[in-house]
C-alpha cells in the first residue's frame, strides 16, 4: 500500500506543481504585456511630441530626410532642426533615430532613453508640409543606450 | 500489510493532498487576479484606441480646438466629454486630462481601480492637436 501511496502523492505534488508553473506563466505574461504597453505609450508620445514639434518653421525640414537637415537648413529659413530631433515627454527624453519622406507619409523612427525603439508612418498633408495622422507603433528590439544620450 | 503501513501511507497521502490543494488554491487565484488584470488593461486599450479614433474624426475637428487660443490648443472640456462618452457603459475606466507643462498638448490617464493584492493598472499617453492635422484645420476655419 505504501508504494500506491507514493505514486499517489508524487502525482498530485507534481500536478500541482505544474498548476502552480502555468498561473506563474500567466502573470509574468500579463506582466510583461504591461510593460510592452507602457513603453508603446512612451514612444507613441514622442511621436506626438515629434508631430507638435513639425509645426511653423520646422514643418519645411518635413520635407527632407533627417540625414539632410543639416545641409537643407539654409533652404528652410528659421527652422531647427534641434527641436525635431528629441527633446522629453512626460520626464522620458527621447531622440529622432531617422525621419524619411515619401510622397503623402513619412517614417519617422524614435528611440526612448532607456533604448526603446519604434517607428511610425505619419500621414502628410500633399500640399503643405503638415503631419495629418499617426500610425500605430511599430516596437522594435531594444537598441543598446547610447552614452550620454 | 501491517497497521504501519497503512498508517504511513494514510499520513503520506494527506499531507500531499493538503499540500496540493493549497498550491491548486493559489493558482487558482494567481489564474484568476492575472485575468482581471488582462481584462482592465483591455478596457484601457480600448479606451486609447476609441481616443485616438475619435480624434481622428471629422467630428472632433469642430469642437476638440479651443478657438480662443492662438497656439492651437485643445479644448480640455471637449476632451474630457469625448472620453466618458466613449467609455463602454459599466466600465471601471478612470480618465483624467491634464494640460502638458511644455505647452505639448494634453496628457491622457487611464487608470482602473486599485484592488487588493493586484498591482495598479494605469495608461499615460500625450496626445497633441498637431499630430492629427487639427491645427492646419482650425488655421482654415479661422
Amino acid at each position: 500500500m505504501l508504494p500506491l501511496a507514493l505514486t499517489a502523492s508524487a502525482v498530485l505534488l507534481l500536478g500541482s506543481a505544474s498548476l502552480h508553473t502555468l498561473s506563474l506563466q500567466k502573470r509574468l505574461r500579463v506582466h510583461a504585456s504591461s510593460q510592452r504597453e507602457q513603453g508603446a505609450d512612451q514612444l507613441r508620445s514622442a511621436a506626438q511630441a515629434f508631430a507638435a514639434a513639425a509645426r511653423g518653421e520646422e514643418a519645411c525640414l518635413l520635407k527632407w530626410s533627417s540625414l539632410d537637415w543639416p545641409a537643407v537648413v539654409h533652404g528652410c529659413s528659421g527652422s531647427a532642426p534641434s527641436q525635431l530631433s528629441g527633446g522629453v515627454v512626460g520626464e522620458m527624453p527621447w531622440s529622432l533615430l531617422d525621419w524619411q519622406p515619401f510622397t503623402e507619409s513619412g517614417q519617422l523612427k524614435v528611440q526612448l532613453a532607456d533604448g526603446r525603439t519604434g517607428s511610425f508612418r505619419l500621414s502628410l498633408d500633399p500640399l503643405a508640409p503638415a503631419v495629418l495622422g499617426i500610425s500605430e507603433v511599430q516596437l522594435q528590439a531594444r537598441a543598446p543606450q547610447v552614452e550620454g544620450e | 500489510m501491517s497497521l504501519l503501513e497503512v498508517v504511513v501511507s494514510s499520513v503520506v497521502l494527506a499531507t500531499s493532498s493538503s499540500a496540493a490543494l493549497g498550491v491548486w488554491n493559489q493558482a487558482a487565484t494567481e489564474v484568476q487576479r492575472a485575468t482581471q488584470l488582462d481584462a482592465l488593461a483591455l478596457q484601457l486599450e480600448t479606451a486609447r484606441i476609441s481616443t485616438e479614433r475619435w480624434l481622428q474624426s471629422d467630428a472632433a475637428a469642430s469642437v476638440v480646438i479651443d478657438s480662443s487660443s492662438p497656439d492651437c490648443r485643445f479644448n480640455p472640456e471637449a476632451l474630457e466629454a469625448a472620453v466618458a462618452e466613449r467609455l463602454p457603459l459599466g466600465s471601471e475606466v478612470i480618465s483624467r486630462w491634464s494640460a502638458d507643462p511644455q505647452g505639448l498638448g494634453h496628457w491622457l490617464e487611464l487608470s482602473a481601480p486599485s484592488q487588493p493584492a493586484m498591482p495598479p493598472v494605469m495608461r499615460r499617453l500625450l496626445f497633441t492637436p498637431a499630430a492629427y492635422g487639427l491645427c492646419k484645420q482650425a488655421e482654415v476655419r479661422s
